[in-house]
């Protein structure tokens, strides 16, 4: 049986493995010369080092530096690729703070609110205003619109408070219009950010925005509450996520419809955080 | 022939290279010898054509770790033009006295012309927008040519001390015999 790797079969994947190399993106072609490289020069260092020295000791220079065309040309390539490396970096870190900031923000305001966990009793089941009912009241502090939560995503406002429970009235009423922040998901989607107004959608989701064609709105991102109507103990939760962006069909040309859906599906909520404001 | 000298003179190869380039480059211009290319001839014109092809991408891949126009080493542009290289080595063996200094000093030469012309032109379709490469910041074919060119002229000069002593070790290598009986690539 004739062996599969045969000798013309190893030549041409090698072969086919440096070409893909010579031509792959660069973390791919470095990634693949990473190891080759840190050994080769790991041998050679202890015989290079001492032969380096004995170099530069002859030739007479002390710090060797650049100043021959091909050198400073070299040296440039290099330069402009560490520097285009380095603004990269700076975007994820313009991206990352922008996150953090967010996430502070809605820390700082809740940290002004009290949490109450509830248990949500029932739900209306009406359509145009649906509602849900919790386990909780005004014992325990809970009031007239008061921010209703689950884990980071809005639910709704507080709408009837008595002593031992209370009654939501949820963001997925008929004429809910809400301001958002949105935003890329992760510091991946780069430095973007659209304030818009959510409407209640008929185009199959739960909110609608209509956002003009330049801005740029991905599948995927987030809608932050941004909305002065409500308390600053809610800013910074979220409405949504983004799941369709299309051209409106009113004025395609100009305006763009994205559709935004909660994140927990509201009307299948057992668990509700009350956000009451500490006085 | 004997792939452990084969080893140890590469390896010798790439740490003087990389060691002594400032001793022996010409002034501040960075041009110095090719040792790996020297080498890489010598075993083109004495042994059999596989060996050839190996050894090639062997010592272009020694060069390519040196680094080129990108920031970190990319593996293939040397190796391929070295391959290249060899392959044309191999189709001119048969026309000159192999066992000659002079003869690997022309041959170094020539040899070099292809490997640079091929290294100059993967680096130039790496910067290209057509290949998934980001481009080489500043990259210039006709400067990389500049140099290289004179860099193959110091090469081909060196080659002619380093040649001696090549043909010195020639019996270590396992190549002093050598009949090229048959030059089948594969």
């Amino acid at each position: 049986m004739t062996a599969f790797l045969t000798q013309r079969r190893a030549f041409a994947l090698v072969v086919a493995v440096l070409l893909i190399s010579s031509i792959a993106r660069n973390s791919v072609s470095f990634a693949i010369a990473s190891v080759p490289a840190a050994l080769v020069q790991g041998l050679a260092a202890p015989f290079a080092w001492p032969l380096g020295a004995i170099a530069t000791a002859l030739r007479g220079d002390g710090e060797r530096g650049v100043d021959s065309g091909v050198e400073a040309s070299v040296a440039g390539q290099r330069l402009a690729e560490a520097a285009v490396y380095i603004t990269q970096l700076e975007q994820r870190l313009y991206a990352a703070e922008q996150q953090l900031a967010q996430l502070m923000q809605t820390q700082q305001v809740s940290s002004g609110a009290r949490y109450v966990v509830a248990r949500v009793s029932g739900s209306s089941g009406d359509p145009t205003q649906p509602t849900i009912t919790i386990d909780k009241g005004a014992s325990r502090g809970i009031g007239l619109d008061s921010t209703v939560v689950s884990g980071v995503s809005l639910v709704g406002r507080v709408i009837d408070a008595s002593p031992a429970s209370a009654r939501v009235s949820l963001i997925s009423a008929k004429d809910t219009r809400l301001f958002v922040w949105i935003k890329p998901p992760d510091v991946l989607g780069g430095p973007r950010e659209v304030l818009e107004q959510v409407t209640r959608s008929t185009a199959g989701a739960m909110f609608e925005a209509r956002i003009e064609q330049g801005k740029t709105v991905r599948i995927g991102d987030i809608a932050y509450l941004a909305d002065e109507l409500w308390p600053p103990e809610a800013q910074g939760f979220i409405v949504g996520r983004v799941t369709r962006v299309e051209p409106a069909p009113d004025n395609p040309l100009q305006f763009q419809r994205v559709l935004i859906d909660p994140i927990p599906e509201l009307s299948q909520l057992r668990r509700a955080t009350v956000l009451v404001p500490v006085e | 022939m004997n792939w452990l000298t084969f080893a140890i003179f590469a390896f010798a190869a790439y740490v003087l290279e990389t060691s002594l380039r400032s001793l022996f480059a010409i002034g501040d211009s960075g041009v110095s010898p090719n040792l790996l290319l020297i080498l890489m001839t010598f075993v083109g014109l004495m042994a059999p054509a596989t060996t050839v092809l190996w050894a090639s991408i062997v010592c272009g891949l020694l060069v390519d770790l040196q680094g080129g126009a990108t920031l970190e080493p990319v593996l293939g542009p040397a190796a391929l033009g070295f391959l290249l290289a060899g392959y044309a080595v191999l189709q001119l063996r048969g026309l000159v006295f192999r066992e000659s200094a002079a003869t690997l000093v022309v041959m170094t030469f020539v040899a070099g012309v292809f490997a640079q012309l091929a290294i100059v032109m993967i680096y130039g379709l790496r910067n290209a927008a057509i290949t998934p490469a980001e481009p080489i910041p500043g990259w210039d074919a006709a400067t990389q040519l500049y140099h290289r060119f004179f860099v193959l002229l110091y090469s081909a000069a060196a080659a002619a001390p380093v040649g001696w002593v090549l043909f010195r070790f020639a019996g270590a290598f396992g190549l002093h015999h050598h009949k090229a009986r048959n030059d089948r690539l594969f």
